[in-house]
């Protein structure tokens, strides 16, 4: 070990309120419940205060939250199941504190898939958890999308 | 795996799609600059005490078939500070190497898709510091030494493997594997490490 490794804390370090949700880990929760029945349920998104965008893509809506800093987009998967994504963009550390919250909030295991992609288990419910990294003009962005999933072993 | 493939390339596609929806909503405030004067986490040595707290919650927090525990990382106050994917040596695979930090103590807890462990790292000016925390390990009951927790044929295995290493910085436990290493920086600080490596069948 050298200083090296310890430099990246010596920046400031982000530190998640275990007190309440934030608005990217809450709308992570509420796209998880909008699609945990295994079909899209919209009244998750409007008790936590999501209204449907004016813009939609072909058959997928947006859901916009102030409070939230993020953004959702539902739709389906070419499967024809639900699907719901958060997009949150930020610096990388705030996204990395996103990714922190998310696995502190659900607490299942965690997978890390590739440089840019974790999945995450969703307990109490058959939904997968997956976060992207990606960019959306030149900034940091992630991804969350929820999808409904039933491990092999319930089917 | 393809399926999960589909989705994430599906899942990619949609970033610029979603460009000029985002663009309505506020970006999040940027972090609030630290005064210079603040202490910073990591910068000044950890005290043995620190260090015990920290390899406890690792010991904790890293559990059998690759779980952590970050739910109990948050609530004991841990800030993240850095996020990185080590890819493996011609492999498909990798971990993602996370670190998190409070006040002098820095933690590193490597993810996989099998296994996770978890590094507590420190400078420090205590002298003799890795016999301390090896002696307040033992004391806890947290693990064995390397010849009482080690079958004497995995014992011998590794003596023949590693004829150089010094197995008395390894501690063996129930669920986990403890190694204990001492260091000096470039420019001349002490450091210490303790990783602990989940291991058993799970829960």
């Amino acid at each position: 070990m050298n200083a090296l490794i310890l430099a990246p804390l010596l920046m400031s370090l982000a530190v998640p309120d275990a007190g309440k949700l934030d608005g990217p880990t809450l709308a992570a929760d509420t796209c998880v419940q909008t699609v945990t029945s295994g079909k899209f349920e919209e009244a998750p998104l409007i008790a936590n205060g999501w209204k449907q965008d004016k813009d939609k893509l072909k058959d997928s809506s947006f859901y916009t939250n102030p409070a939230a800093r993020a953004v959702i987009l539902v739709g389906k998967s070419k499967d024809g199941k639900p699907k719901c994504t958060v997009f949150v963009v930020g610096t990388e550390i705030q996204l990395d504190l996103v990714e922190y919250r998310l696995a502190a909030h659900f607490n299942g295991r965690i997978y890390p898939l590739n440089q840019v992609a974790t999945g995450f288990q969703v307990p109490g419910h058959d939904v997968a958890l997956f976060s992207t990294r990606g960019k959306v003009k030149d900034e940091p962005m992630l991804e969350i999308m929820a999808i409904p999933f039933v491990p092999s072993a319930k089917k | 795996m393809s399926g999960l493939r589909t989705i994430l390339a599906a899942a990619a596609g949609l970033a610029v799609t979603v460009a000029p929806v985002l663009a309505q909503t506020a970006p999040m405030p940027p972090p609030a600059p630290v005064p210079a004067t603040t202490p910073k986490v990591g910068d000044s040595p950890a005290s043995v005490a620190e260090l015990i707290d920290a390899v406890d919650l690792c010991r904790r927090a890293a559990q059998p078939r690759a779980f952590f525990d970050y739910r109990l990382l948050r609530d004991s106050g841990y800030g993240v500070g850095s996020r990185k994917w080590e890819q493996r040596e011609g492999q498909e695979r990798g971990e993602v190497v996370w670190g998190f930090g409070k006040g002098n103590a820095a933690m590193f807890v490597r993810h996989g898709a099998t296994s996770v462990n978890c590094k507590v790292a420190a400078f420090v000016n205590t002298p003799n510091v890795a016999d301390t925390l090896r002696g307040e390990i033992l004391t806890r009951n947290w693990a064995k030494t390397f010849e009482e927790g080690t079958p004497a044929n995995i014992q011998e295995e590794m003596r023949k493997k590693n004829p150089t290493n010094d197995f008395k910085r390894i501690l063996v436990g129930a669920n986990h594997i403890y190694g204990i290493d001492s260091n000096k920086t470039v420019d001349g600080r002490d450091t210490i490490s303790i990783t602990v490596a989940a291991i058993g069948a799970g829960q």
